[in-house]
């Protein structure tokens, strides 16, 4: 494996955390690692200032239930075509659910996290950002149901950057209640949007 | 915002400071379950772990609601997440042979017997855990089905139901609408005392037209519902089986003397069956246990069967034979069957002729017949067409026996009482002699003469005209049929008895078991076995929860909005008429004393406001926007009958809806109450004849409910809905001092927990001593740890809803997911089994060949009586036309039919995508030489009209060899607009599904409405069986063209 492979194995990981972040908590071991090193680190790459106080590990175990998973007044919905606008899809020559038919990425339905259920639905931000990681790792001129795989990656990038940054809209109102996964979410959002230099 | 938004990155930067950020997570790799699935991928595919091994997962036994079979389930639960559902091990549906009652919880954990679940039963998680379910109360802030609603609090969802008020003056048009709540009918307690019409006052009270509907609900929950209406002064607590399979039941009952709704094969046992309609491997009770019986005892030969339908089922590659019956047309083949075994003296006459249990009992018999007893001919007799009395035939010793039936005793040759006689003559003038005789100068003829004579008057030739299968067929299948001794069961579903002529080709097959007198038979046609009481009205039941303390009315209950289980010849309309000398037929609506849960009939009375007007509506877990009845709905037109109904605010006030999610039907509602889904609310269910033992399984929430709470903190439900708006208005039976035992009701633990306890303490179950059945008694306390586990959970929280000496047997109950007899206490013991342990002959009634109340009760539109024995009856309207005459052959050259299929049940089964991605969309399913005939192949598009429904809907064409030519049909699952998908907006907020849901094929728009039942505006109601009441799904006749592509819009053409 060349360099530039590894190079976009490396972005396709760091898709891949935001991916199994929207999946459900990490262990504690895992959460120690993101809040003190993974996520201050892309802070850094995305020339964002640092949080302070930083995240604490357990908040992530603590927020994800009552956040996406509860049905509280405070919760939102973990899936993207909730946050674009009517007809967003129809008007896109490509789907979510067609790029998931297609391509058989392990999106997940079958596999269990504590505390929360699974994601049933490819549009569910752990499949988006799958598929994403996906589409960074293969080679941009490979045909994926009739489209080439650039192509796919634009459509899904541009869906991903509107619909996150709604998201992160609504996560800013309550910012107190769910400051990891506000993290999360709007380090998600700005990593997807620096993904269009690749 | 700072940061990438707002400037440049390089993309070697970009590049490098991902893999320092992804760095440090690597070094974990491979240490944290986390990492190894997060970084597996690029194309393969993660299989769920093995959660039998997982550490923490805690095993919860309850009840499947995926289809109406009530398998035990085995609930894998892990942090409170549901992870995984499979069968309990304990539950016969699901085990065979199933594990003892007595094994203790610990070891059913590691039982190595097969316990399995369908594969809509594991779905069932995707139910429970749907993206769009309903939490909170909705309240509509738009029009009737415009999809606007808001959240309101619990207290005001309470509140305003039950005071009612301007509720919907903000909406436009009904500034000035007011709609009365619960206590405009309660009326401070006397609702229940004010005639609804003083002029009728045995229509029954105000309170009546408060009509409450389901669509699933089992015995406990519906046992529920039912409390609260009536306690609230309400006849119409109503079930859906009017839309399902309600012919097939009334058939039985009024075969069986009203006692028993369904009997089953006894398959394990049995050497051929005739299943006429029954989708075996598909559908039925219970599905999978079925399934799995009929393809062990035919894979082992000791079965062989035949499928009668209109298309082929999946069992069919099993099957001896597939006849290929003309829809509508089972009762050829059925009369054709008793026709050529009466002449050919097949039948048992042993059986047959013993006219009494006494003599029956006797003669080594469990069960007889009225096939001897005598009927009275002379049209002008009072008793014309009733059995002939004691007093009538002289006989009478005195006024106890007046009433009893005579025969002609066989010994004697005379009239005498049928208790007295040990065997008597079926054939008083003469071997196949239909004759009549004169007793006591009465004219009379047995019931047997009479069944005869209807067989005999048609052809053999016209059975197979009207079947659709030679004559030949038909007479080798009586022949089969009668040469395997009691071992042979002709059986029965949806198939045959949906139709107008449902009920009379039911009794046609009920009579043809009584022919061979297999009822109660080890091989044949069994009655199951007899779950415990959960009501407690067994001596020293712990509760009795069929009584409350509650006031005496002074009001009759009165009749249903349905008119059904009322005889029409009682009511005052029909008494006044006579009384004026005037013709009391047609009434404005027919009435159905026989069947019940007829939905279709719910909505007419609503819509014709006969014999009441209804002031609220209550549907819980139903959608008949989608779902039924034929022709009244199914399809997102809001020209047919039931969305007109619904949007009318004079004919429904009030409109309530109790479900999970917002569907097509409770998208209409006014008010949503969120309802707790299956596997998080109660149920007592018990077991189907196709089990032998006693059977009741306890649904219990094997998660804690998703749902919001209320102010109390209990689980927003359907039961607590009903508790707050009882105490509320301080209905008796609710609240304070609730059951005669006291103790109050204010959750749905007080009460669904103390059905436990009398499931605990039921004495009667049965097990094997040595070559004895005995009693078990009560079921021994819990004591080990596990046997706790499930019971801890609710003591914990509503620890006063029993006594500490019931929570230990409830307990035991709970661990075990319900009560079961052991596996071999079905059969009475025996060197080789010969009676069923629990059978219809104890009732000490006869198996009705002949059916007097059927004489004397009237079609109320025609004024004809019913037919007291089994008959071909052809297809027609209520009023009697002929649906070949409305709609020929000419023009509308194929019967439209539709089906389950083992995937799906009802509408809910939609939201489990698992179930979605077996089969995503369906089509209109043709022969191969209507194919040709239409010149079209696989996945062409055809237009489906019929004559009430004339613009049609489309599908594409799938052709299949199994349907018979002339018939096309499709599964019933599909055809969603609004489950899961469609749109709507929630405190303004928009909220879209999966519009890939509405997949085609649904047609039931396209089913055919019976013009003698329409208004003046073309309202309509389903084509009905008289009898029964039952909605008519195959008989539409259709046409069928060639087509262009429908539209996008997947279930509007």
């Amino acid at each position: 494996m060349d360099r530039e492979q590894n190079a976009q194995d490396a972005v396709a990981d760091v898709l891949l955390i935001f991916a199994r972040l929207f999946d459900g908590p990490p262990p504690s071991a895992i959460a120690a690692v993101l809040v003190n090193d993974t996520l201050p680190r892309i802070r850094d790459l995305l020339g964002l200032e640092q949080l302070h106080p930083p995240l604490a590990q357990e908040m992530f175990a603590a927020e994800y239930e009552p956040l996406f998973l509860l049905p509280t007044s405070m919760a939102v919905t973990p899936y993207l075509s909730q946050y674009l606008d009517p007809g967003t899809e129809d008007d896109l020559p490509i789907k979510i659910s067609t790029l998931s038919a297609a391509t058989g990425i392990p999106w997940q339905k079958e596999s269990f996290i504590a505390g929360r259920a699974y994601p049933v639905f490819p549009d569910h931000l752990n499949c988006v950002f799958m598929f994403l990681a996906y589409l960074v790792s293969v080679d941009r001129s490979a045909e994926i149901a009739g489209v080439n795989a650039g192509e796919w990656l634009a459509v899904l990038l541009n869906m991903v950057t509107v619909g996150m940054a709604r998201l992160c809209d609504h996560l800013y109102t309550i910012k107190g209640l769910y400051p990891a996964y506000n993290e999360a979410a709007l380090l998600a959002w700005q990593y997807a949007h620096a993904l269009n230099v690749l | 915002m700072a940061g990438i938004m707002d400037s440049k990155i390089s993309r070697r930067i970009f590049l490098t400071g991902s893999a320092t950020a992804a760095s440090g997570l690597a070094a974990l790799w491979g240490s944290w379950p986390w990492l190894p699935g997060m970084f597996h991928r690029r194309g393969t595919y993660v299989y769920p772990m093995r959660t039998e091994l997982w550490k923490g997962v805690e095993v919860r036994y309850s009840v499947c609601r995926q289809c109406r079979s009530d398998c035990g389930l085995e609930a894998r639960v892990f942090n409170g997440v549901l992870i995984k559902l499979d069968g309990n091990p304990y539950h016969p549906n699901t085990t065979e042979p199933q594990l003892s009652y007595a094994t203790t919880v610990n070891a059913s954990l590691k039982t190595t017997q097969i316990h399995s679940l369908c594969a809509r039963g594991q779905a069932g998680r995707q139910t429970l855990y749907d993206r769009f379910r309903t939490y909170y109360p909705l309240k509509r802030v738009g029009p009737r089905g415009s999809g606007q609603w808001k959240t309101i609090s619990w207290e005001q969802l309470i509140a305003e139901v039950t005071e009612g008020g301007y509720l919907f003056k903000d909406v436009p048009g009904e500034a000035s609408r007011h709609v009365d709540g619960f206590a405009a009918l309660w009326r401070h307690g006397q609702g229940p005392n004010t005639p609804v019409d003083p002029a009728h006052p045995d229509l029954g009270p105000v309170t009546n037209q408060f009509v409450l509907y389901w669509g699933r609900a089992e015995p406990g929950q519906s046992t529920f519902l039912t409390r609260f209406a009536t306690a609230f002064g309400s006849v119409n607590a109503l079930p859906h089986v009017g839309i399902c399979e309600l012919n097939h039941h009334v058939a039985t009952m009024q075969s069986l003397d009203g006692k028993i709704a369904m009997l089953k094969p006894d398959i394990k046992h049995a050497e051929y069956v005739i299943w006429f309609g029954a989708n075996i491997y598909q559908a039925n009770f219970p599905m999978q246990t079925l399934s799995r019986k009929v393809a062990e005892a035919s894979a082992e030969g000791t079965l062989k069967f035949v499928l009668v339908d209109v298309r082929a089922p999946n069992a069919a590659m099993r099957a001896s034979r597939f006849v290929k019956v003309q829809p509508g047309g089972d009762a050829g083949i059925v009369m054709g069957m008793i026709r050529h075994i009466i002449e050919n003296h097949r039948y048992n006459g042993a059986f047959l002729t013993a006219p009494s249990y006494d003599a029956a009992h006797t003669a080594g018999e469990m069960d007889y017949t009225n096939a001897t007893w005598l009927v009275v001919e002379d049209a002008g007799h009072p008793l014309h067409g009733q059995f002939l009395t004691a007093a009538a035939a002289g006989l009478a010793a005195g006024k106890e026996s007046a009433d009893a039936p005579t025969v002609i005793d066989a010994a004697t040759g005379k009239a005498a009482l049928a208790a007295q006689t040990s065997v008597a003559k079926l054939w008083p003038s003469g071997d196949l002699s239909s004759a009549a005789i004169t007793v006591n100068g009465v004219t009379c003829r047995t019931a047997f003469q009479v069944l005869y004579e209807e067989a005999q008057s048609r052809s053999y030739e016209e059975y197979q005209e009207i079947a659709g299968v030679p004559a030949s067929t038909i007479k080798e299948l009586a022949m089969e049929f009668t040469a395997h001794g009691r071992k042979a069961v002709a059986d029965f579903y949806r198939g045959p008895a949906m139709h107008s002529n449902g009920v009379y080709t039911g009794r046609g097959i009920m009579t043809l078991n009584f022919l061979v007198g297999n009822i109660d038979h080890a091989g044949g046609y069994i009655t199951g076995g007899k779950p415990a009481d959960f009501m407690g009205s067994y001596s020293g039941a712990p509760y009795n929860l069929g009584k409350w303390p509650a006031p005496a009315y002074s009001v009759p209950p009165g009749v249903k909005i349905s008119r059904e289980g009322s005889f029409y010849e009682n009511t005052s309309f029909y008494q006044d008429a006579v009384g004026k000398g005037q013709q009391p037929f047609p009434a404005p609506r027919p009435w159905f004393p026989f069947g019940f849960g007829i939905w279709h009939e719910i909505f007419a009375g609503a819509w014709f406001q006969y014999p009441y007007p209804v002031k609220i509506l209550l549907q819980h877990e139903a959608n008949p926007a989608w779902s039924a009845p034929p022709g009244m709905s199914g399809a997102p037109d809001e020209s047919l009958p039931w969305f007109r109904l619904i949007k009318d605010l004079d004919k429904v006030p009030l409109f309530i809806a109790s479900d999970i999610l917002v569907s097509e039907t409770s998208h209409y509602a006014d008010y949503v109450v969120p309802d707790t889904g299956y596997l998080e609310c109660w149920g007592m269910l018990p077991g189907f004849p196709t089990v032998p033992t006693s059977v009741v399984g306890v649904r219990q929430p094997v998660i804690e409910p998703l749902i919001a709470r209320t102010p109390g903190g209990e689980p927003m439900c359907v039961e607590q809905f009903l508790i707050d708006v009882a105490r509320k208005l301080g209905m008796p039976g609710f609240g304070k001092n609730a059951f005669m035992e006291g103790g109050d009701l204010n959750t749905r633990e007080d009460f669904y927990l103390k059905m436990v306890a009398n499931i605990a303490f039921y004495p009667a179950y049965l097990k094997k001593e040595g070559e004895r059945l005995v009693p078990t008694g009560p079921v021994p306390d819990a004591s080990a740890p596990d046997d706790w586990k499930d019971a801890k959970r609710w003591q914990q929280r509503y620890g006063n809803a029993l006594k500490q000496a019931e929570w230990a047997k409830a307990a035991y109950v709970l661990a075990r997911g319900g009560r079961f007899e052991d596996y071999d206490a079905g059969y009475l013991p025996a060197p080789l089994p010969e009676w069923m342990t629990y059978r219809y002959g104890d009732e000490k009634m006869p198996c009705q060949v002949y059916n007097a109340t059927f004489a004397k009760t009237h079609n109320a539109i025609t004024g004809e009586t019913f037919s007291p024995v089994a008959k071909y009856e052809p297809l027609r309207f209520m009023d009697g036309t002929l649906l070949s005459t409305a709609d020929p052959r000419k023009e509308y050259p194929f019967v439209l039919s539709t089906y389950k299929q083992p995937i799906h049940s009802k509408s809910r089964t939609w939201a489990d995508k698992w179930l979605v991605e077996l089969m995503p969309e369906a089509y209109v399913e043709m022969n191969p030489w209507d194919a040709k005939q239409l010149d079209v192949q696989n996945g062409d598009w055809v237009l489906v009209r019929s004559a009430t429904y004339p613009k049609g809907l489309k599908g594409q064409v799938q052709i299949m060899p199994g349907i018979r030519p002339g018939v096309v049909s499709f599964p019933a699952a599909f055809g969603h607009w609004h489950y899961d998908s469609g749109e709507w907006r929630i405190d303004g907020n928009l909220y879209r599904g999966d519009k890939e849901l509405n997949t085609r094929v649904r047609l039931n728009a396209v089913m055919r409405l019976d013009p003698s039942l329409s208004d003046h505006s073309g309202w309509g109601t389903c084509i009905e069986d008289p009898v029964g009441g039952g909605a008519d799904y195959y008989s539409t006749r259709v046409r069928v063209e060639k087509t262009m592509p429908a539209s996008r819009t997947l279930v509007q053409t």
